[in-house]
């Protein structure tokens, strides 16, 4: 029997602007032991299905108008509040995407795994007590931290025991939202490992919600791909990854950096969802796909069995679709102005940074954030950092740019000290030197139009004599990083993350910087938008020879926006080279673990996968010896005891590890 | 909603405070609410109009009298008309609380603004002066000043001004301490604001929503304190009409003249209930996460 079967499921939720057609006549089953991937963008209607499984669609606004969902052949649509509660917990169970607020702070982690022995197993107190300890060591942390509160738990291992607690009763099925996505990419490698077994121990179904098309690859056996509240492409990951047939999902791929291979631009799918409330006619994807024919937006497609259970929502097979058709991009029009001309011909190192530092004062003690880092960058490069959460590559970016002042050491622009400058000095400086932030929610002031968004740093500046300068001025602007016109004057919450992220862009562009630091300016974005995005950036970097520091935890954008790479490892630099020298030959063990544990879109590469085990080291008062040691399957006394200096092991490649040239042969 | 995807095609041309009013106006009780207020605003300032007789004019002949087509709300112990008189003490209860609220706001606002932006040794002194303003519960602060300033408008208003600047100064505090991590106020240092800039032209027009809210319940407990100080004689002094001090006189004919208590009790409570439905209706129509 299947464990969940999915008939002609239709959600909306009815708001101030209209109905929104969340999930529209979605069908799927999952059978006993298997892994369902629900892949879609923000708004693609992936959590909507997933609460509706679960009868959790707040009501009102939310309606489930029709269709039928059997789990395990008892229809979850008819029964009533009592049942829905057994099955919840008993028979589904639900695991979040952020660990950090889906644990009561109050109750040891303990008490809440055995709180669900308690409510749905009969279970006694002491018997319950005792079921939690034995889940959390199958979960991979000792029994005995039972009596810790979730504060005490890193990241992981909340997501573990977010986990444990979804197992507990053992449900016949799991939904997961996103479970890895808040975790640092070797933690995630942990927890999906993990995850990976309990199921097969345990025989559990999985429903994984995720945008990460290398986490499917990694976990799933069949694929959903959704799209504006449907399902376009539906098949085993066979289907999927090696005979794509829909052009969204055509489209998601191509819009991926890769880790293995260079392309020069990626090709990011155009233009948005849809917009909920007012879905296009025929074919929702047609406005967007380069495929598009006349009949696309006419006919609606149904899904369509391309062979051996393999369905597309398309009219066409990928055979049939032939050659792309010219898509209207936004118009990116890179204006060169003049300043950026004369830049152009100048080359040479443009930021030095010497053995700089920032520490941060807090109650456990002084936490070394930035640990004597040193390095150049010249113009009109990109140095990529990476590194996990909490590696101080942030501060560094801030400290940089004077934000965080740096607590020693020495930055150096054009040959001139400007860490400690202050006021007017500074003000000048910072129209060499700009930022572009991580979050384009919380990155624009939400009383602001796009206008006086862009506009603040001219006005504080007094770079425009006049007004009629300004709003020039701010057109141009606008105009560089493809922002219509017409937006001119609405507000952020009007828009979407991408448009956010440009007016971020532009904002950073206003004083015609030569420099700037990109926070993770494309985390928040979804695929394919990240890749409108980045291709922006780059345009941008060639048209005003502009010099970026691109501070990212994703190893594959990394790789393809950098020309060196810096790898750092709470708060000091384990590795600096070449990019592509970097994914070809890394030489620290830390870099090594983290390239591996990369999910890979695809399912035809073999991985070979080093799982590091462990946690991050503390930054706050840290040890002396390589900040590694304890994770480090090569590491010594020495290791322990003496800090590693970075070195020059191949030409341009720097590495601090006692051990590099043993590990690696060299 | 996170469902609320608006796509850039078709953007509808409104500010934030549109869709405030949208939903303000969804909410009866709070458009209730609005009325009364608005009413009670326009009958203040038009009281000369409105009015039917003169409020200072006694006539001991006609003294006491029940409501009648002459009088229609009857006459006090002095033989005053009581509806011109509650029109009249409308118009002092709310320019008291008004210029109350205004002063603790700008006073209030600005430290807490400050305080919450500085942090530090400033923050501390601060919000250790606002600890010991907030320790003196609020009537008692304003019956403290009041006798030391004696009666009359403007020293009421400064006694009930003072009471308030503590509950606001925490509010703003509140807000900037949040506000005060968002990337956009990086942003705008990145931009090279200075922090005089970043209080006034980020912080404080982000704090509108609940300074907004704050007020107009205020306006409505402010009143109702304005009337406390008359009622035990400390607030506004006759012959000037105030609520309190209306109802104030008609303690000794509680049990034989009931116009004299009744009506400018239900004046109090009908502007209490209008500012505060109408205060609890804007904190929801401004409240995004409530947004549908």
């Amino acid at each position: 029997m299947k464990v969940l079967e999915i008939k002609d499921l239709v959600i909306e939720y009815k708001t101030m602007d209209g109905t929104v057609h969340a999930v529209n006549n979605i069908s799927l089953d999952l059978g006993e032991g298997e892994t369902l991937g629900l892949v879609g963008e923000t708004g693609a209607g992936k959590t909507t299905t997933a609460l509706g499984v679960l009868r959790l669609i707040p009501d009102p606004p939310g309606i489930i108008k029709q269709g039928s969902i059997l789990l395990k052949g008892k229809d979850v649509m008819q029964m009533s509040q009592e049942e829905l509660r057994a099955m919840r917990g008993d028979e589904i169970s639900m695991i979040f995407q952020d660990p950090m607020t889906a644990l009561n702070p109050v109750l040891t982690v303990g008490e809440q795994i055995a709180e669900i022995y308690f409510l749905h197993n009969d279970c006694s107190q002491a018997e319950s007590r005792q079921k939690a300890r034995e889940m959390l060591e199958m979960v991979g942390i000792p029994g005995e931290r039972a009596d810790e509160y979730p504060h005490q738990f890193s990241g992981g291992m909340k997501q573990r025991v977010v986990i444990a607690i979804a197992l507990a009763c053992q449900p016949s099925l799991i939904i997961a939202d996103e479970p890895t996505t808040a975790l640092d990419v070797t933690i995630q490698a942990q927890v999906l490992d993990m995850m990976k077994s309990l199921k097969d121990r345990l025989e559990t179904s999985m429903l994984l919600i995720t945008h990460d098309l290398g986490v499917v690859a990694e976990v799933c056996d069949k694929v959903a791909i959704m799209y504006a509240g449907e399902i376009v492409e539906y098949g085993t990951l066979e289907h999927i990854f090696n005979n794509t047939q829909h052009p969204y999902t055509m489209g998601l791929f191509n819009s991926l950096p890769s880790l293995d291979k260079d392309a020069d631009r990626l090709q990011p799918i155009h233009g948005l969802m849809p917009d909920p409330t007012d879905l296009p006619s025929g074919c929702p994807f047609h406005p967007r796909c380069p495929y598009a024919r006349s009949e696309c937006a006419e006919t609606h497609p149904e899904l369509r069995d391309m062979g051996d259970g393999h369905m597309s929502r398309c009219l066409f097979t990928s055979a049939e679709l032939g050659e792309e058709h010219e898509t209207q991009e936004e118009a990116v029009t890179v204006t060169v102005s003049e300043p950026a001309g004369k830049a152009a011909q100048a080359s040479g190192v443009l930021l030095e940074a010497k053995n700089l530092k920032k520490y941060f004062q807090t109650k456990g003690g002084l936490l070394h954030a930035v640990d004597d880092i040193s390095f150049t960058i010249d113009r009109g490069k990109t140095l990529g950092v990476v590194g996990e959460s909490g590696c101080g590559k942030s501060t560094l970016g801030r400290a940089l740019i004077g934000l965080n002042e740096a607590t020693d050491g020495q930055v150096l622009f054009e040959g001139k000290d400007v860490t400690h400058l202050k006021g007017k000095e500074r003000r000048k400086f910072l129209t060499d030197m700009q930022m572009i932030f991580q979050d384009p929610f919380s990155s624009l002031d939400p009383r602001k139009t796009v206008f006086e968004q862009i506009a603040a740093p001219l006005k504080i500046n007094k770079v425009c004599k006049n007004k009629r300068e300004l709003e020039k001025r701010v057109a141009e602007l606008m105009d560089t990083v493809g922002l219509a016109r017409r937006l001119t004057y609405s507000y952020p919450h009007e828009l979407d993350g991408g448009r956010r992220q440009r007016i971020g862009v532009a904002r950073a562009l206003a004083l015609e910087p030569k420099f700037i630091v990109c926070d993770e300016p494309v985390s928040a974005l979804d695929v394919s938008i990240q890749a409108q995005v980045l291709n922006l950036l780059q345009d941008l970097q060639a048209a005003k020879n502009l010099t970026y520091i691109f501070i990212t935890h994703d190893l594959s954008v990394v790789r393809h926006i950098s020309d060196d790479i810096m790898v750092m490892y709470v708060g000091s630099m384990v590795e600096k080279c070449a990019s592509h020298e970097l994914f070809e030959y890394p030489l620290h063990p830390y870099t090594k673990g983290m390239l591996s544990a990369v999910p890979i879109p695809s399912i035809n590469v073999e991985k070979k996968r080093i799982i590091m085990q462990g946690e991050l080291t503390s930054p706050v008062n840290p040890k002396p010896g390589c900040r590694f040691a304890n994770r480090c399957p090569y590491a010594t006394d020495e290791c322990r005891s003496v800090q590693p200096v970075q070195e020059e092991v191949r030409p341009n490649h720097f590495v601090a590890c006692h051990h590099v040239r043993e590990i690696n042969g060299l | 909603m996170k469902k609320k995807a608006e796509t850039g095609e078709k953007l509808r041309k409104s500010s934030q405070w549109k869709d405030v009013w949208i939903r303000l106006r969804r909410n009866k009780l709070a458009m209730v609410g609005m009325v009364i207020a608005v009413l009670l605003a326009l009958m203040a300032i038009f009281a000369p109009v409105i009015a039917p007789y003169d409020y200072q004019v006694q006539s001991i002949a006609e003294r006491l009298q029940m409501p009648s087509s002459q009088h229609l709300m009857g006459t006090d112990n002095m033989g005053r008309d009581i509806l011109s008189r509650l029109i009249y003490g409308g118009r002092i209860s709310l320019l008291v609380s008004l210029l109350a609220v205004i002063v603790s706001l700008v006073i209030g606002g600005l430290l807490g603004a400050v305080s919450g932006y500085m942090g530090g040794m400033v923050d501390a002194v601060i919000m250790r002066v606002m600890d010991i303003l907030m320790a003196i519960p609020g009537i008692l602060m304003a019956v403290c000043i009041s006798a030391a300033l004696g009666g009359g408008v403007w020293q009421t208003a400064l006694a009930i001004a003072v009471a308030g600047i503590a509950g606001v100064c925490r509010l703003v505090r509140g807000q900037t301490l949040t506000l005060r991590n968002q990337e956009y106020i990086e942003a705008a240092r990145a931009s090279g604001s200075g922090t005089l800039r970043i209080l006034l032209s980020n912080i404080i027009p982000n704090c509108l929503a609940p300074i907004i809210v704050n007020t107009t319940m205020s306006i409505g407990g402010n009143i109702m304190m304005i009337s406390a100080l008359s009622f035990v004689g400390l607030g506004v002094q006759p012959p000037i009409p105030e609520w309190g001090a209306i109802l104030n006189s008609g303690r000794e004919y509680v049990s034989t003249f009931w116009p004299l208590i009744t009506f400018p009790g239900i004046a109090i409570a009908l502007t209490m209930f209008g500012f505060n439905v109408f205060g609890d209706g804007l904190r929801d129509a401004l409240d995004p996460k409530l947004k549908q």
